[in-house]
């Protein structure tokens, strides 16, 4: 059950990250850019059904180009968020392991909290006990390192688009990725925040007209470059763009996942005690809630 | 006992069946999304630096194959799962093992599991609101087995686990069936799990989890608010079953002056039940429960009977005791970071307690036998979880008991568990050591998980035992156990 101390909320509100539903102004000013980009975040988890394929392997290169060097390990993942709290900044979110059969039915709860005094919160409901046990998966605003997310190479810490306070964030130049305009920004942990990343140092390719983060690229204290986003399939989503394909490389292990968002339903209505540790254990109630929430999309 | 040869031998044909498995798999393995052939790759680079390749989706088509969500999704998802493993594992150390009575007993080494098993789990929400849930297994003895061949038991077993229909609305949920019911924060070693029954055979289980058996109850759980509600009803109480002579935990029967005490199962000369009620609350960053039960000791305890004459002259049998008391408990986790911290307590009211009573002979003389007198036990486990690194956890516990108005130490156990996840955790390792407080036994398992794909996994574990020769598992002393466990899941 270790396989599953994970949360897949942080992945979820990365994708949401790369959306943007704001006129490009071509703000010089990185810290802007990065607070629209985060400001979108919110509004794409909110009152959300998304259903994901989670696809892991071992890559090289072939023909020049990086593919998959073994088949790949495919989870399929069902996920409802809500925003709730002061201003809705808090998130509630829950995802469901459908595939492999193996895993079916774990499943695991996650409160994010923006109050940085307060820790984000997480259970898994582990089936061999019959038991919801709370995890001690640590806190992004705190000390703790970045948990995996379901065995892929994405993690909490890639979630953290937020907590700006805690980088110094430059605009290095303007160029291009994948055929379109963006800032390339850089954003470097302070002292506190350091201790707890393993990048020391993270260059983000923004698309200057939607606010897309393209690409990224997340480089160690040696000043390696360990990790790579890679984002496709840009399209605009009830009226923001997001990309719906987003491929983490680790260059290091030479691994990557893709996260392939294959259905957004945004507007949904999900009764806030869907979001409680009851769903993950209540297999008659959260089947019930979820048939109403898939009725609502299909 | 087989000869060492054949554990060998064993071993390396199940390497081999599984590098045939291997094999098997690369071919049939079901294509869910496409990849673009990109297995077959020669790769015509080294990986040192990739980071200069272009980068073309390879997961492009997971948006055109809708296969992966039609199957698993809500119309119609298969509510069966499969689990199909073979376990070889055996004894490898031969020594001897100095005994209570100051003599010494030779351990050889061979096999002592070979075993064939197949879980089967269904859960059908049938209708909005409707749960049906069953699990099953089946167990078939091979050459090797301890249980293969066995006088006393067939070469084959089955039983259902799970079996429960369950009605959930919004605030109340009703489920009716073979369940458990799992109390206490403290995982694995909480002094608040005693509702279920459990089937120790041998060392090969090691995680609580896998020796779990459920029981008849109704249960209803209220939510609200302010806190959850869940009560239960255990309308046939069971316990654990007794020992399989001949299994590593339990060699031979226990003997009195000599004399061999023949463990019978209880006779149920009343109609027996349990109930019990827990509220509970999450906090933020922590969740408080507490709750009563009325139960029975479990598992059970034994005194002489007096000799039977439809027996051996040598036997005798043993009286099952069924004593009932009350439970009251507390438990409670607080999450910092990094770190969770459990507590649970059990004041237990009217345990019965080993006491010796001079047993009266009908031909004269008398005998010391064990006897039980009634008391109150305090008990409380305490640990902590900490999560090294993403991907290692180490957890540590301890759960101590003391019968109140003795003067006697505490007893208890400590458990430490490690794990390391690797490779995306297709590779886990771990080590698990547990210990009495008073070292008289001490266990240690290390255990290493390899997934080869979705379906199929390899587990092998390495148990050791250090165990004093006072204590009444001291057959175990020094032993050393090897293990390999093939699994397909479908």
């Amino acid at each position: 059950m270790q396989l599953f101390k994970r949360r897949l909320l942080g992945v979820l509100l990365l994708s949401t990250a790369l959306i943007s539903g704001v006129s490009a102004q071509s703000p010089a000013d990185g810290r802007a850019i990065l607070e629209r980009v985060e400001d979108n975040q919110r509004a794409i988890a909110d009152a959300a059904f998304n259903r994901i394929q989670l696809s892991s392997c071992r890559f090289g290169l072939q023909n020049s180009q990086i593919t998959c060097a073994e088949r790949a390990r495919v989870k399929a993942l069902e996920s409802v968020s809500i925003n709730t709290g002061a201003n809705n900044r808090d998130t509630r979110s829950i995802s469901i392991v459908l595939e492999p059969a193996a895993e079916r039915g774990i499943s695991m709860l996650s409160y994010t909290y923006d109050d940085a005094s307060q820790d984000n919160e997480t259970w898994l409901y582990l089936s061999a006990l019959g038991q919801v046990k709370r995890i001690a998966s640590g806190n992004s605003d705190d000390e703790s390192e970045p948990a995996s997310l379901f065995g892929s190479e994405f993690t909490t810490e890639d979630q953290d688009t937020g907590k700006l306070e805690d980088y110094t964030i430059n605009v290095l130049r303007e160029g291009t990725e994948s055929g379109r305009e963006v800032w390339l920004i850089e954003t470097i942990p302070n002292e506190k925040r350091s201790r707890s990343t393993r990048y020391a140092r993270t260059v983000q390719y923004v698309d200057k007209e939607r606010f897309v983060v393209l690409r990224a690229d997340m480089y160690d204290r040696t000043g390696r470059e360990i990790k790579r986003l890679m984002a496709s399939r840009v399209e605009q989503v009830n009226g923001n763009w997001m990309a719906r394909s987003l491929t983490m490389m680790n260059l290091v292990a030479n691994r990557l996942s893709n996260m392939a968002i294959l259905e957004i339903n945004s507007d949904v209505e999900i009764p806030e005690n869907f979001l409680t540790p009851r769903t993950l254990t209540d297999v008659a109630f959260r089947e019930a809630e979820l048939q109403r929430i898939r009725e609502q999309v299909e | 006992m087989p000869r060492p040869w054949t554990l060998a031998s064993a071993v390396l044909l199940l390497g081999a069946s599984l590098i045939s498995m291997t094999g098997v798999h690369a071919q049939d393995f079901p294509d869910t999304i496409n990849l673009d052939d990109s297995f077959e790759a020669v790769f015509d680079d080294p990986l040192d630096d990739p980071s200069d390749a272009p980068f073309t989706d390879p997961f492009a088509a997971a948006f055109d194959d809708k296969n992966l969500f039609d199957n698993a999704g809500s119309s119609a998802p298969s509510h069966f799962r499969f689990r199909l493993s073979h376990q070889l594992s055996g004894h490898l150390n031969r020594h001897s093992t100095p005994t209570p009575l100051g003599t010494r007993e030779q351990r050889t080494r061979g096999i002592e599991n070979q075993r064939l098993g197949m879980n089967i789990r269904y859960q059908n929400p049938f209708a909005s609101g409707w749960l049906l849930q069953g699990s099953a297994q089946i167990r078939a003895w091979l050459p090797g087995d301890y249980e293969y061949n066995n006088p006393e038991r067939d070469d084959a077993e089955w039983r259902i686990n799970e079996l429960y229909v369950q009605r959930s609305g919004a605030r109340d949920s009703f489920s009716f069936g073979r369940q458990t019911i799992v109390w206490g924060e403290t995982l694995g070693n909480s002094v608040l799990d005693v509702i279920n029954t459990t089937e120790y055979r041998d060392l090969s289980i090691i995680d609580i989890e896998d020796a779990r058996l459920n029981q008849w109850l109704l249960v209803w759980d209220r939510f609200g608010d302010n806190g959850n509600w869940s009560s239960f009803i255990n309308l046939y109480p069971e316990f654990d079953p007794t020992p399989i002579t001949g299994s590593p935990l339990f060699p031979r029967a226990p003997s009195v002056g000599g004399q061999t005490l023949r463990l019978g199962y209880h006779h149920r000369e009343s109609s027996l039940f349990e109930v019990g009620t827990r509220w509970n609350r999450s906090f933020s960053g922590s969740d408080v429960a507490v709750m009563a039960a009325r139960l029975y000791e479990n598992p059970l305890r034994y005194t002489l009977a007096l000799p039977d004459p439809t027996l051996p002259a040598l036997a005798f049998a043993a009286q099952s005791t069924i004593n009932d008391y009350t439970l009251l408990g507390l438990s409670a986790n607080r999450a910092m970071g990094r770190l969770l911290l459990t507590l649970d307590v059990a004041f237990s009211q009217g345990v019965l307690i080993d006491s010796v009573n001079n047993l009266e002979l009908p031909g004269g003389g008398s005998i010391p036998a064990p006897a039980f007198e009634r008391r109150n036990r305090l008990g409380v486990s305490a640990g902590l979880e900490y999560g090294i690194s993403p991907t290692q956890q180490i957890s540590v516990s301890a759960s101590a008991q003391q019968d109140r108005g003795l003067d006697q130490d505490a007893r208890g156990n400590f458990l430490l568990r490690y794990s390391n996840n690797l490779r995306n955790d297709d590779l886990v390792l771990s080590a698990t050591l547990q210990s009495q407080l008073d070292g008289e036994a001490v266990l240690m398992f290390l255990g290493a998980d390899y997934r080869l794909n979705d379906d199929w996994e390899i587990n092998g574990q390495l148990v050791l035992t250090r165990i004093g020769t006072q204590s009444p598992l001291y057959f175990l002393d020094e032993d050393v156990r090897a293990g390999v466990t093939v699994v397909w899941n479908f």
